[in-house]
């Protein structure tokens, strides 16, 4: 029985990483059609060349717009709508502020307060929740302490063997950028649709030769996410 | 570069540094905060009686509110007290001389880590830092001491390069008086004392490095003889109710848990655990840290321009093949180290005490910069995006910031004083609501504010009549109109929330309105008939 799990300890630490992790959650809470669609869509990209992909990353992003509750479908009468007023194209916050910005910036003339304080400043605030995402404490939230540093290994053995690379980076950035079009969602749903991505990456740094030198320190934070659970 | 270039640019850098730091102090921040009002009425107290407000003679911490200041930027501010007065100048300009200061340590870091590009780089990054300009145009005891921790470091790192031993004294007065000026250096000098020894104990022996401690003990002695007689005494001194298990969260946790010690113990020590990474957090880094405006505000600024985030990842990469391994390594242990301390704290991520934390990611940021300048016109473009991401912060800071930013530094005290300032001998008494804003919902510090600008002299202030609240002829206290009874002679300047009823417009008019600097109405200010 050791032996097996010697063999294949980067699957049996992948299924420890998972088995705790917020997004196991998430994903059996999920309909399992969704889920299964999202696997496939991955599968395409990966099988696929670079220049026929764009049709699955457009239906991923429209899923995950979907499954972020920005989209909606419905199809008899055949309507789609995207609920702008929680995004940040439509929150009237941010357009309040940027009124309250005009009104204020008396220092410049007219016409060029509406060029520097244009419309395009919604970006800050969308880039602001695009950073919060990509940040370290945003995948702790994920993956735990120990999937953390599980993923930290796999994305420094993907830069390495570079096998994917360009798509998952693609895949990656479009996803979390579609994602924090939201105002307020949760961390797991954001990057949801990425699961065949982060798990293929947690497998990656399972087999990274940092981590089998220092697994010990892996299976202690382990054991810390384990009774934080 | 040649070296008269180095000096030239850092010249040039310190000096937009230093203007960009000084410039209209008085009007920005619109007023002076709760704990400046405190720096500076303590420090005019001193010069003038050698007493704090409560009555201490030369107190080795200030017990302010009840936060136990430490004392090095109040007795360093009594000579600015004396040149400029009772104004803003006067407690706020320390504190942007030390950050005009912390350019110049940062670009000489820069240059003995890297070289003279790097120091270049380094000080007109720091020169443009939105951290350093907002700290250092106010008077924050945290600011002037991660700058004496940068002079410190700066010590070390000359003691490394020619082993002349005088450079570990000098460390060592550098860091001690760094803990004689903010708290969280008590917990941040040890680890700096016990990293560079560590670091570089193959080239220098553990015995070279006890000047730099001795010297620090002996320095910090009576802060320790202080905080263990004097502030341990008060049960509700602040200092030791910000250590993070004393946070409510974790307080109610362990009353209502069944789970065994081990578990509690993991749950509680997973805590700074936690804070300690959101201080890496990006969006806290690079666009809301400043916390200038409400949350989803595209002008909310970070720590840090968010242009510089690719040179701070350019650096990172590029660090070992530019500064060499030891530098590399003891830059990163630098600045993994600094938030070790704020970590320890309760509440969220504080842009105040991780101040040290700038100085070796701008290090990091300026390694990144120099790396690109062989290819000419992508340094160019950074450049140019960094300074137009510069001109946002300025319009940020300098034009909105203050619009909104009243109730936040109790805005309209001073105003008021100086409303009634030509009349206030023609009274007799002048009553004066701590409460403010819209709902009256805050409380604010009027003494002192009082005290500061001129309503009584220091004297007055240490002869005051705690329970009756009044100094001189100034009353601090709420004002119930239904129950109050109106003395003829009597100024009232009360928060907008609370208008006189009435009955009593036959006794009290209207004399003025102070307006917050948004042009809402902050205090209302009445005068018996």
């Amino acid at each position: 029985m050791i032996k097996l799990l010697y063999k294949y300890r980067s699957i049996f630490v992948l299924f420890l990483v998972i088995l705790i992790s917020p997004i196991t959650k998430r994903i059996i809470e999920t309909p399992i059609l969704t889920t299964f669609l999202l696997l496939g869509l991955w599968i395409l990209i990966f099988k696929f060349e670079f220049k026929y992909i764009w049709i699955f990353l457009i239906t991923l992003i429209l899923l995950n717009l979907y499954i972020n509750r920005l989209l909606s479908f419905s199809f008899n009468p055949l309507i789609v709508s995207f609920d702008i007023e929680q995004s940040f194209l439509g929150y009237s916050p941010i357009d309040n502020s940027i009124l309250r910005y005009r009104q204020e910036g008396l220092w410049l003339t007219y016409s060029l307060r509406s060029l520097f304080y244009g419309n395009y400043l919604i970006l800050v605030s969308w880039l602001s929740n695009v950073l919060k995402i990509l940040s370290l404490s945003s995948w702790i939230r994920v993956l735990n302490f120990n999937g953390t540093m599980l993923l930290l290994f796999g994305v420094i053995n993907l830069f390495k063997n570079k096998i994917n690379l360009y798509k998952i980076l693609l895949g990656v950035f479009l996803i979390i950028f579609s994602s924090s079009l939201r105002i307020l969602g949760d961390t797991v749903t954001y990057v949801y649709v990425l699961y065949p991505i982060l798990i293929y990456l947690l497998f990656l740094g399972a087999k990274n030769i940092y981590f089998v030198k220092y697994y010990y320190f892996w299976f202690f934070l382990f054991l810390v996410d384990l009774m934080l659970l | 570069m040649k070296k008269n270039y180095f000096y030239w640019w850092l010249s040039i850098f310190i000096l937009i540094g230093a203007f960009l730091r000084i410039i209209k102090l008085d009007k920005n921040p619109p007023h002076l905060g709760n704990d400046e009002i405190s720096i500076a009425y303590d420090s005019y107290s001193i010069r003038t009686t050698g007493k704090d407000e409560y009555g201490t003679f030369l107190p080795l911490s200030f017990k302010s509110h009840r936060d136990y200041k430490a004392p090095f930027y109040t007795y360093l501010n009594v000579p600015f007290n004396f040149i400029f007065g009772n104004n803003e100048y006067g407690v706020r300009f320390l504190s942007a001389l030390a950050g005009t200061f912390g350019i110049l340590l940062i670009g000489l870091i820069g240059r003995i880590l890297g070289d003279d590009k790097v120091g270049v780089l380094s000080a007109f990054l720091l020169a443009i830092n939105p951290k350093s300009i907002f700290v250092s145009r106010m008077s924050y005891e945290s600011n002037l001491a991660s700058i004496l921790i940068l002079l410190g470091i700066y010590f070390i790192l000359k003691f490394k390069k020619i082993l002349k031993n005088k450079y570990l004294i000098f460390a060592g007065v550098a860091f001690g008086f760094s803990i004689w000026t903010y708290h969280t250096q008590k917990g941040l000098v040890p680890l700096l004392l016990v990293m560079f020894p560590i670091l570089w104990f193959k080239s220098i022996k553990f015995k070279k490095w006890s000047r730099l401690w001795i010297t620090t003990l002996l320095i910090i002695l009576p802060i320790i003889w202080d905080f263990i007689f004097v502030q341990m005494k008060d049960p509700y001194n602040r200092a030791s109710s910000q250590i993070w298990f004393q946070s409510k969260s974790i307080q109610n946790y362990l009353h209502s848990t069944n789970d065994i010690t081990f578990i509690k113990a993991i749950k509680i020590l997973i805590d700074p655990v936690v804070r300690y990474v959101d201080h890496f957090d990006l969006d806290l880094l690079f666009f809301r840290g400043l916390d200038l405006f409400d949350k989803y505000e595209p002008l909310n600024i970070g720590w840090f321009l968010v242009a510089t985030l690719p040179i701070l990842i350019l650096g990172l990469v590029k660090l070992k093949n530019i500064l060499g391994i030891d530098n590399c390594i003891l830059l990163i242990v630098w600045w993994l180290i600094c938030p070790i301390v704020p970590s320890l704290t309760q509440g969220e991520v504080s842009a105040v005490r991780n101040l040290s934390f700038i100085a070796p990611t701008i290090i990091i940021m300026a390694v990144g910069l120099s790396s690109l300048i062989k290819n000419q016109r992508l340094f160019f473009i950074t450049t140019v995006l960094i300074l137009l991401n510069f001109a946002y912060f300025l319009v940020s800071y300098f034009i909105h910031f203050p619009k909104i930013a009243s109730d936040r530094f109790q805005y309209g005290y001073k105003q008021a004083w100086l409303e009634i300032k030509p009349i206030f001998n023609d009274f007799d008494s002048v009553i004066v609501e701590p409460r403010f804003g819209q709902y009256g919902q805050f409380v604010g510090l009027p003494r002192l504010y009082f005290g500061y600008f001129g309503a009584f002299n220091s004297i007055d202030m240490l002869n005051r009549n705690d329970e009756l609240n009044n100094i001189g002829k100034v009353w601090i206290r709420n004002v119930n109109w239904n129950a109050e009874i109106v003395e003829d002679n009597s100024i009232y300047i009360v928060s907008v929330s609370n208008p006189i009823n009435d009955k009593l417009n036959e006794k009290l008019e209207l004399m003025s309105t102070i307006f917050k600097t948004n042009g809402d109405k902050q205090f209302l200010i009445y005068k018996t008939k």
